[in-house]
């Protein structure tokens, strides 16, 4: 830094602008991706949930074995690791019913590989199904859910939580009154009471509107945790108007879109990304509870909730197949942990108090 | 005090009747009623059974019949042309009615049974998840970045990462194939509770722990804590008296929502360990249409987890003498 | 910077330089302070050194970052180490070197013999418990009272801080009471047992002007009554004036100039105070003239320059500023009594009457030369 020389006269303020400009700062953004990247765990979580979705995303082109040939005389097969076997032929190309990207996948990967899948490195289940096969083809159904229903409820849940914060007085407090009256109600039972409907009328709602079940499972869910999320928005919404920042934008002329664009909804973004990454993990523990009371996905598709159920359902005294527990269990913990890892680096680095807190002090 | 209880008390009373009324909406829309599933009936003992239960009523008098105004048969009101015995039954009155699938008993009498079981169950988990989360975040937070901490940590996320049945099943792995400590099902003894109960209660555990943890991270950051350490206070002393206060806030928010999860994680719980308690009876109900269990379960949980809620904030007065007893806009 | 035009009648000015030949309460020689964080090495306090004599009131002045604060924690240990390393050649309390002593011994001496008392007294209090309460611990752990022989101490403790109505501020919270009160109450709890030294860092900058008043009165009392030494950190010059004997002028973690408080008002040596000076506006000057302020901003811990550390804002900087540190050198004045140090070349050699690398200016016109704009040097 150079060494201008001033004189002790009156306040130049020319000078300081002068010196003001040439400082280079960072944006809140530049900084929090900086923050993040510092924070070693939360960033191996972040490239580990990208090779998860990539990993899941290319599932047709990998050589799996098909998730849903059944070979009902088979009993459980343990694990053979890779090194003991890495591919054998035997490849039987039955899915469910797959959208037409899904199919162009499989045919490729049957004219690269053939006859050739991966041989059992996980195991097999108790009808000949190969465990490695399920997990990965089943994180798409299970990030799809999560995906979808934590979307609806973003939607739901920012929308509301925006208007109340922004209208502000007594729709803002009627609007918050009907959330906390929601919060209030037990929810899962209403989901429950919900889905039985939705099996009630699946033909209805299939046949007349063409609605997937599935669908339906989403946006059921994702009505159930928008209630936090309105909350959350509302809460940062109405200290940002009075934020002191916004009013000296204001007095600067600056207009409402404006202040609305280049203030709030990056703040807002922020709590938002950090609640987004925790709730994949709620919605997914969720899914998993729904599979278990038999109210979420259906055979043949398979989750890695229902994986988790047929693990537990292998846990009996007479034949302990522990690889069924420990293969979706597995897959579970390390993407939830990832999750939640990713979800509180976020966090502490979005939040200018925290990363404040840990290096500095004042004098 | 009471102005706070009150206006708690009306807020709950609407809770409870948006619940009733959704639930018997959201039972009544499903095509079917609750004996469909049985053996065919001849058409005369299927009417009887309709008349009996008033099935045949029109829905709106269902509703009210089941709320209060109305009533079953022999207790009819007086406005109905009955013996007038009673003037109101039905919800208000504490009555839940009579249950569909277990003929000779009301979902009161169902209720009185499985609830004591569930109520230890839960409770038992609660304790669980309170004293093992605090004592685990406590140490995370004091002994912060040692090995102690980032293990406990590790243990914590993974206790939320992992649907509680899972973690039942390792425990089922572990203490009663590995090493046979405990039973594996039924219930009679309290050793049929440790295995359930921490189950239910480890992912709660886990979030206490996280939550003791930031919080107590929190507290020790503020401006007291370092006036205790300047008047010589030992570090005990300024840990127990002055940060754990505030510190545990977040854990005390934490024990409404924490209460529903535990009755929610309960039905899968009951379950796997073929415990008779109230979260089985609810399953079945929802899914066998016994539209009168269904509702009575979920009427008993709302009030409790609502009572709990009650409970919490008049906690934070005691904690917080900043706080005073009013509800917020 | 602030000032404040209380009209103070006891202005120290002629109380030289205190006990000088009695040994000092508190004797600190080259104390250093650094943090070592991962975004680099931050040096807080670089070489401090000065003595407290018993009944004195030494002023600590600077503005936030120069180091007055951390200077004052690290010599109670309350700095965390890690990141916190805290060096020096000596810093003894009655001939004990507080930077040796084992945690408990530093426990002991916590509040007994040196107490504190910080900025916030809303924040420094906890407001979960009873003033009672956070006084009564204090004799619990010091001196083994009992909880109700420590509560009715505390309530007499509380009654002679002057504090109205001591039996129900007792069980009172810190919430229930003005920032004055409590601000008493933080000050009754420091002199509980009667500590040799009394560190205020910033006692009144929370506090309104006429409360600043009685806060400092109150200092002033006690250190009457109990011979107490006081070391006042403050970045006001008026609380300066009113209660210092000698005052220590701190910028980016170094002493740069000390004297009494009366020979610095009336001739500020270093550049830097001349600067702090002229920036108190006038109640007498023309209002329409532009406020005097220092151009420039303190320097960044975490990346120090060569040479003085406040070269780059100083109209007087020769050419040897930017490459040597200057040291804080004794500097006898005509007609002075008592020390006077300041750590600048071009001060000391003015001074002197010579030059500080062989450029003649002449020693009287130098003083005057530097243009402070338009208010005069001293409040």
């Amino acid at each position: 830094m150079s060494a201008p020389r001033w004189n002790l006269a009156p306040s130049n303020v020319d000078a300081a602008l002068v010196e003001a400009a040439g400082a280079r700062g960072t944006g809140p953004w530049t900084d929090a991706w900086r923050a993040l990247r510092r924070n070693r765990v939360a960033s191996f979580a972040l490239w580990f949930l990208v090779g998860v979705g990539l990993v899941s995303a290319l599932a047709p082109l990998l050589p799996l074995p098909s998730p849903v040939a059944l070979r009902l005389l088979d009993q459980p097969a343990p694990p053979t690791p890779p090194w003991t076997s890495f591919l054998e032929p035997g490849f039987v190309p039955e899915y469910w019913e797959l959208g037409p990207i899904d199919r162009a996948l499989v045919s490729v990967r049957q004219s690269l590989f053939g006859d050739l899948q991966t041989a059992h490195w996980l195991g097999t289940d108790g009808k000949g199904r190969d465990l490695l096969s399920r997990i990965v083809w089943g994180s798409r159904t299970s990030i799809g859910v999560a995906w979808m229903a934590t979307l609806t409820s973003l939607l739901i849940g920012v929308t509301w939580g925006a208007l109340a914060g922004l209208l502000g007085g007594r729709v803002d407090a009627w609007m918050m009154r009907v959330v906390d009256l929601l919060y209030s109600l037990p929810f899962v039972f209403l989901v429950i009471f919900l889905i039985t409907i939705v099996n009630g009328w699946k033909d209805v709602l299939v046949g007349r509107f063409g609605i997937d079940r599935e669908v339906l499972f989403y946006v059921s869910i994702g009505a159930v945790y928008w209630l936090t999320m309105a909350r959350v928005v509302r809460g940062q919404v109405l200290s940002l108007r009075r934020a002191e920042f916004v009013e000296a934008a204001r007095q600067m002329g600056a207009s409402t879109p404006r202040i609305l664009f280049a203030h709030v909804v990056p703040n807002v973004l922020s709590i938002v990304i950090v609640y987004l990454t925790l709730s994949i993990p709620a919605v997914m523990l969720f899914e998993s509870f729904l599979s278990f009371l038999g109210l979420g996905i259906e055979p043949p598709r398979v989750s890695w909730g229902l994986l988790a159920v047929d693990g537990a359902d292998a846990i009996n005294p007479l034949r302990v197949d522990w690889w069924l527990v420990a293969g979706p269990a597995a897959a579970m913990a390390t993407t939830l942990l990832a999750l939640n890892v990713l979800g509180d680096g976020l966090r502490d680095a979005l939040d200018p108090k925290l990363r404040a807190r840990s290096g500095g002090t004042s004098t | 005090m009471i102005r706070f209880v009150a206006r708690r008390f009306v807020a709950f009373v609407l809770t409870l009747w948006a619940v009733v009324t959704l639930s018997f909406a959201l039972m009544h829309a499903v095509r079917g009623g609750p004996f469909d599933g049985e053996r065919a009936l001849s058409p005369a003992i299927e009417a009887n059974l309709n008349a009996r239960y008033h099935l045949d009523w029109p829905l709106w008098k269902q509703y009210a019949a089941y709320v209060g105004p109305l009533n079953w048969d022999e207790h009819r009101a007086r406005i109905l042309g009955g013996d007038g015995t009673r003037l109101t039954g039905g919800v208000l009155a504490g009555d839940l009615g009579p249950s569909f699938r277990y003929r000779d008993l009301t979902v009161n009498d169902v209720l009185a049974q499985s609830l004591p079981i569930s109520l230890t169950l839960g409770a038992v988990a609660l304790v669980f998840a309170l004293v093992v989360g605090l004592a685990a975040g406590l140490a995370s937070a004091l002994w912060r970045g040692s090995a102690l901490d980032v293990s406990l940590r590790l243990f914590a996320t993974l206790g939320i990462a992992l649907p509680n049945f899972v973690i039942a099943g390792l425990l089922v792995l572990t203490f009663v194939f590995w090493l046979p400590w405990f039973p594996v099902a039924g219930y009679g003894s309290w050793r049929h509770l440790v295995l359930p109960a921490c189950a239910l209660g480890l992912p709660f555990a886990a979030y206490v722990a996280r939550l003791t943890r930031t919080g107590m991270l929190d507290a020790l950051g503020h401006d007291w804590i370092r006036t205790a350490h300047a008047k010589g206070l030992p570090p005990r002393v300024v840990v127990l008296r002055h940060a754990l206060r505030s510190g545990i806030v977040p854990v005390v928010s934490y024990l409404g929502p924490a209460t529903a999860g535990i009755l929610t994680g309960s039905l899968v719980i009951e379950r796997i360990f073929a415990i008779p308690g109230t979260g089985s009876h609810f399953v079945n109900s929802a899914l066998n249409r016994d539209y009168t269990l269904a509702m009575g379960v979920t009427i008993l949980y709302t009030t409790l987890v609502c009572a709990l809620n009650v409970l919490v904030d008049v906690a934070y007065t005691w904690l917080d003498p900043r706080v005073a007893l009013e509800d917020d806009a | 910077m602030s000032t404040q035009h209380t009209s103070t009648q006891h202005t120290k000015t002629d109380r030289g330089t205190g006990g000088s030949t009695s040994s000092p309460v508190l004797d600190v020689v080259d104390l250093r302070v650094r943090f070592e964080t991962d975004r680099g090495v931050v040096r807080a306090v670089e070489g401090v050194t000065f003595e407290l004599h018993a009944g004195e009131t030494v002023g600590l002045v600077g503005e936030s970052g120069s180091g007055k604060s951390v200077t004052n924690l690290a010599l109670l240990g309350l700095l965390p180490r890690p990141p916190a390393v805290v060096e020096a050649a000596r810093a003894a309390l009655l001939g004990r070197d507080l930077l040796r002593l084992s945690p408990r011994e530093l426990r002991a001496v916590r509040g007994r013999e040196i107490a504190l008392i910080f900025q916030d007294p809303m924040t420094a209090l906890n407001p979960f418990l009873t003033i009672g309460r956070q006084l009564g611990e204090v004799l619990e752990t010091h001196e083994n009272a009992t909880r109700d022989a420590a509560r009715s101490r505390a309530r007499s403790a509380l009654a002679d801080v002057g504090i109205p109505d001591p039996d129900r501020i007792v069980d009172a919270y810190p919430h229930e009471m003005s920032g004055g009160m409590r601000q008493r109450a933080m000050i009754a709890m420091a002199l509980l047992c009667k500590p040799k030294v009394l560190i205020a860092d910033e006692p009144t900058t929370a506090l309104d002007v006429t409360v600043q008043a009685q806060i400092l009165e109150l200092l002033r009392d006690v250190q009457r009554r109990h011979g107490t030494g006081i070391v006042l950190v403050t970045h006001s010059l008026g609380v300066v004036a009113g209660t210092c004997d000698r005052v220590l002028v701190m910028y980016a973690g170094r002493v740069v100039e000390t004297a009494s408080t009366a020979r610095l008002f009336e001739s500020p040596l270093h550049p830097y105070t001349r600067g702090l000076m002229a920036s108190v506006p006038s109640l007498t000057g023309d209002p329409r003239a532009r406020l005097a302020s220092i151009p420039g901003t303190p320097p960044d811990p975490a990346a120090p320059l060569p040479g003085c550390a406040f070269a780059p804002r100083c109209s007087v900087a020769i050419e040897r500023c930017g490459r040597d540190v200057p040291a804080l050198d004794r500097i006898v004045l005509r007609g002075d009594e008592g020390q006077r140090a300041a750590a600048c070349f071009v001060a000391g050699a003015e001074l002197a009457g010579g030059s500080a690398n062989g450029t003649t200016t002449g020693a009287k016109n130098a003083r005057q030369d530097v243009d402070f704009g338009a208010t005069g040097a001293a409040p």
